[in-house]
């Protein structure tokens, strides 16, 4: 049977520690502990926000999805009823207006369909 | 140091303790909260899970990590409240004294009160949404459901989220529409009230609604005992409502330490003053949500609205003066009426809901009374605002104010 090491009183060769020392221990380990804690709370409201977003993108994507499948369908149905032509041929004569008046012409153009509309509902 | 106990981890009360805990100072107020377990419910979403849109995942979170730091959760069942003494007894023999007693304990359907309810048919024929686990056993109900007579029901008033049934049935509509059965289905309200709803021009909207999508209603129908064998329900002027399949809402109660205390009414809910929720009997107790007899609907945004009042009456009674603020009664909420949309109701103690935008008169883009697609987003956003704002104590980031629509009219002729 073998005998078990004595621990020894003092550390070999150096002196005990002072109670100086192990008060200065014991405020540095508590110091290192208030951080860690506040390491952990941060870490805990970082997580906290990453999920907020995660889940923000996965609540609103069913509800993207849906918007753009009415979007499509209602410009499915005015395509369907001929906007788009009506439409690309409004472009066309507001090309040629562009290409053949400047600003003070268009602007007088403005004014006299305003003049003209006001003359047929005066006639009512 | 003084006590806050707050009884119930729920809506009220989880929103209560993130908006009081920075409030009252950590080194003269200890705040401990108490539940029988750690699940927190998102109870709105009960509505979405028999249609396969949420699930136990989108409603169901730890109550712990919801509560701030610097508050004590104990789990535990509340055996008895003594209010004369200050102290709560828990059901493992544990007391918890208190300065200030704040009730969050709820309302919980009580299906052992209607007699014929509870028995054989129980979630196989006759159903209910108001827990997950009922909400789960409906949805393998619809999901088998091929055609027949489905009767929504609502036992007796106040429920807690009382459009919730009407919701349902539009949810229904559209649920069988999709599925191309709609003809092989009759849907039907069975209410205690004179109308759809509780309130006069909220009624009438909704019955305009039930109307245009073919859905029957039966009003003033106050159910004596459900005839499961016979399928039907029984009214106490002995008409009967037959079905196929019942989705009812049971009659809703507080919990029951409110009654063995007496700070209850019949229905075990707490007699509070209706602008400060300050227990009638008792100063140093309140009740929050849907555990008190305050005359507005059972909604968790009347919590939620509640608290911009309460929480600066509760500071200022801490402290020892007279509380200023009044709570006036205003609930809001979204009503989903099928087809991805639905609509706004806005109204308090005095007010009746009102058409107009929210929260800009001009653009909204939520609507009061009117179906719109927008009203169906703010619904389906609310969950995460749930979690992540209200829980939290964070405000929305919405004006306060109702839907309103000051836009001044064109006048005829006028010179542009």
């Amino acid at each position: 049977m073998s005998a078990s090491p004595q621990p020894a009183a003092n550390p070999p060769g150096g002196t005990s520690p002072s109670a100086a020392d192990v008060e200065a221990l014991q405020a540095q380990l508590a110091r290192m502990a208030q951080q860690l804690d506040e390491i952990a709370a941060e870490s805990r409201r970082s997580r906290e926000r990453w999920e907020a977003i995660d889940e923000l993108a996965r609540d609103l994507t069913p509800i993207v999805i849906q918007a753009m499948e009415r979007a499509d369908a209602k410009l499915g149905d005015l395509e369907g009823r001929g906007y788009g032509e009506v439409l690309g041929a409004g472009a066309g004569v507001l090309d040629r207006v562009m290409r053949t008046f400047d600003r003070d012409g268009v602007r007088n153009i403005g004014d006299t369909i305003v003049l003209l509309l006001k003359t047929l509902q005066n006639m009512r | 140091m003084k006590n806050l106990l707050v009884l119930g981890a729920g809506t009220a009360g989880t929103m209560a303790v993130a908006k009081l805990r920075p409030r009252l100072p950590a080194s003269d107020w200890r705040i401990t909260v108490v539940d029988r377990d750690d699940e927190h419910h998102y109870q709105p979403g009960y509505l979405f899970v028999p249609f396969g849109v949420y699930d136990r995942a989108d409603v169901v979170r730890p109550r712990s990590r919801y509560l701030p730091e610097g508050v004590d959760l104990v789990l535990g069942e509340i055996a008895a409240i003594d209010p004369e003494g200050c102290a709560v007894t828990l059901a493992d023999g544990t007391a918890l004294a208190y300065d200030e007693l704040i009730v969050a304990t709820g309302t919980s359907p009580r299906p052992d009160q209607t007699p014929g309810m509870l028995g054989d048919a129980w979630r196989r024929s006759v159903h209910e949404f108001y827990t997950l686990a009922g909400a789960e056993a409906l949805r393998d109900a619809l999901a088998g459901f091929a055609g027949g007579r489905l009767v929504a029901h609502v036992s007796e008033l106040p429920v807690k989220c009382p459009v919730a049934p009407l919701e349902f049935l539009f949810l229904a509509d559209a649920h069988f529409r999709d599925r191309g059965i709609r003809e092989r289905v009759e849907l039907v309200f069975v209410t205690p009230l004179d109308g759809a709803f509780t309130t006069p021009v909220a009624a009438e909207r909704l019955a305009g609604l039930l109307e245009a999508r073919g859905i029957a209603v039966e009003t003033d129908f106050v159910v004596e005992r459900i005839d499961a064998d016979g399928r039907a329900l029984v009214s106490y002027d002995e008409r009967t409502v037959p079905f196929d399949l019942l989705v009812t809402v049971p009659v809703n109660m507080g919990a029951d330490a409110i009654a063995a205390c007496g700070l209850g009414d019949e229905l075990q809910h707490v007699a509070v003053d209706p602008g400060t929720l300050q227990s009638r009997r008792f100063p140093n107790v309140f009740a929050l949500g849907d555990a008190n007899d305050a005359p507005t609907s059972k909604a968790g945004s009347a919590v939620h609205l509640a608290l911009e009042s309460f929480v600066e009456n509760f500071v200022q009674h801490a402290r020892g003066l007279p509380m200023t603020h009044a709570y006036d009664g205003r609930v809001n909420c979204f009503v989903e009426t099928g087809g991805g949309k639905a609509l706004l109701l806005d109204f308090d103690y005095a007010t009746q809901p009102s058409p107009g935008r929210y929260p800009l008169s001009a653009v909204g883009p939520f609507s009061g009374l009117e179906e719109t697609t927008m009203n169906h987003v703010g619904k389906m956003m609310f969950k995460w605002a749930y979690w992540h704002l209200l829980l939290r104590g964070r405000d929305l980031p919405l004006p306060s104010g109702a839907p309103r629509s000051d836009v001044e009219p064109r006048l005829e002729g006028a010179a542009s």
